[in-house]
């Protein structure tokens, strides 16, 4: 009886290995299809112009992004849903290397911003920055958001738009580490 | 017996994951089926054979490992699989092995080394398994393998679950800012 049992919860067990199987394979189908329709980390190239090689400060950024050895600066919107969903995604303490510009229509939208997604607790360290009527972001010509600007040694080397938090991640500057030692 | 009961387990688990995976999959070893020369209408019907032989061959392994007809039937697969790993080694175009389901290596040398393998296994089942072990016995091992299979497939859905859900909330953001871009 016992081995009639076992030979039993066997045969199941190779069928949910089957089951488990074809779920993976949907996964991967899904995975397929939201590449397809383009709705899955596209980010564009934002052409920089005359504000490549640049240095921050020119723009009405903080002067400490001129000595950054690598940096990334997200301008978000208060406008913007997705800059909601990554502005209530982002990390705390803000990563390594993360500056954000939030644009704002009036200092009352930039408080209410900066409320909501509890970036007044992270923005002690000066990274969290306000924008209010875009002034910033007049001075580098951006009309859209949310953006990433790629600062490498103190000057602004290229920009991306960030469709996602996911993407946001991927792009952020990776953390100097001393080398181990044995 | 201990090295015999644990070869035979691994035999079984991959012949046992080998099935499971083409079973889920039919077509694409119909496909490395076709590819090796056989014809059109052969293809389907030897998919299935090779699946339902490798599915028969480890239960026998874990049930009967003593039998003489197991550890022949383990070389003779073996061999049919070697056999196919040299006609493909001497094809023009590397053909897709399906081994495990669709994806996966190319057919040729690994099934010729597999070959060796799969004798050395027969060879320890000869040597180390005498009697044929009670059906309790064949059953549990039968069951772990199985339980085994099924949770390294539970781990793989778990992880691909993982993705999909931060590929979903990607899509949602996106999905956001592609109208206002």
């Amino acid at each position: 009886m016992a081995a009639i049992v076992l030979i039993a919860v066997g045969a199941l067990a190779l069928l949910v290995a089957v089951l488990l199987g074809a779920l993976v394979e949907m996964y991967r189908d899904m995975r397929q299809l939201r590449d397809a329709v383009g709705i899955l980390d596209r980010p564009l190239v934002v052409e920089l112009g005359s504000v490549e090689g640049t240095s921050p400060s020119e723009h009405g950024l903080p002067h400490a992004l001129d000595s950054a050895q690598s940096a990334l600066i997200l301008f978000l919107s208060e406008r913007c849903m997705t800059c909601r969903s990554i502005a209530a995604g982002l990390g705390r303490p803000l990563p390594h290397g993360l500056w954000v510009v939030v644009e704002a229509s009036s200092a009352d939208g930039a408080e209410a911003f900066l409320d909501a997604y509890n970036l007044r607790a992270v923005s002690q360290d000066g990274r969290v920055l306000v924008d209010v009527d875009g002034v910033i972001a007049a001075r580098l010509g951006l009309n859209m958001s949310p953006v990433g600007f790629r600062v490498e040694d103190g000057r602004i080397t290229s920009a991306t738009t960030v469709p996602s938090s996911r993407y946001l991640v991927s792009i952020l500057p990776e953390p100097l580490r001393l080398r181990s030692v044995s | 017996m201990f090295l015999a009961t644990a070869a035979a387990v691994a035999m079984a688990a991959v012949l046992l994951h080998a099935a499971v995976e083409k079973a889920r999959d039919p077509g694409s070893l119909a496909a490395t089926i076709r590819a090796l020369g056989a014809p059109e209408a052969a293809a389907r019907p030897a998919a299935f054979a090779v699946t339902f032989a490798e599915l028969v061959v480890a239960l026998a392994i874990l049930f009967r490992p003593d039998a003489t007809a197991t550890q022949a039937a383990v070389v003779a697969l073996a061999a049919v699989f070697a056999v196919a790993g040299l006609i493909a080694l001497r094809s023009d175009e590397p053909i897709r092995c399906s081994c495990f389901g669709s994806g996966g290596r190319f057919l040729g040398k690994p099934q010729l080394i597999a070959f060796v393998a799969w004798l050395a296994g027969a060879a320890i089942l000869r040597a180390g398994i005498s009697a044929a072990p009670p059906l309790e016995s064949g059953a549990v091992l039968f069951a772990a393998t199985s339980i085994a299979l099924a949770s390294v497939r539970a781990v793989a859905v778990w992880k691909a679950r993982a993705a999909a859900r931060a590929d979903r909330r990607t899509a949602q953001e996106t999905y956001q800012w592609l109208p206002s871009y």
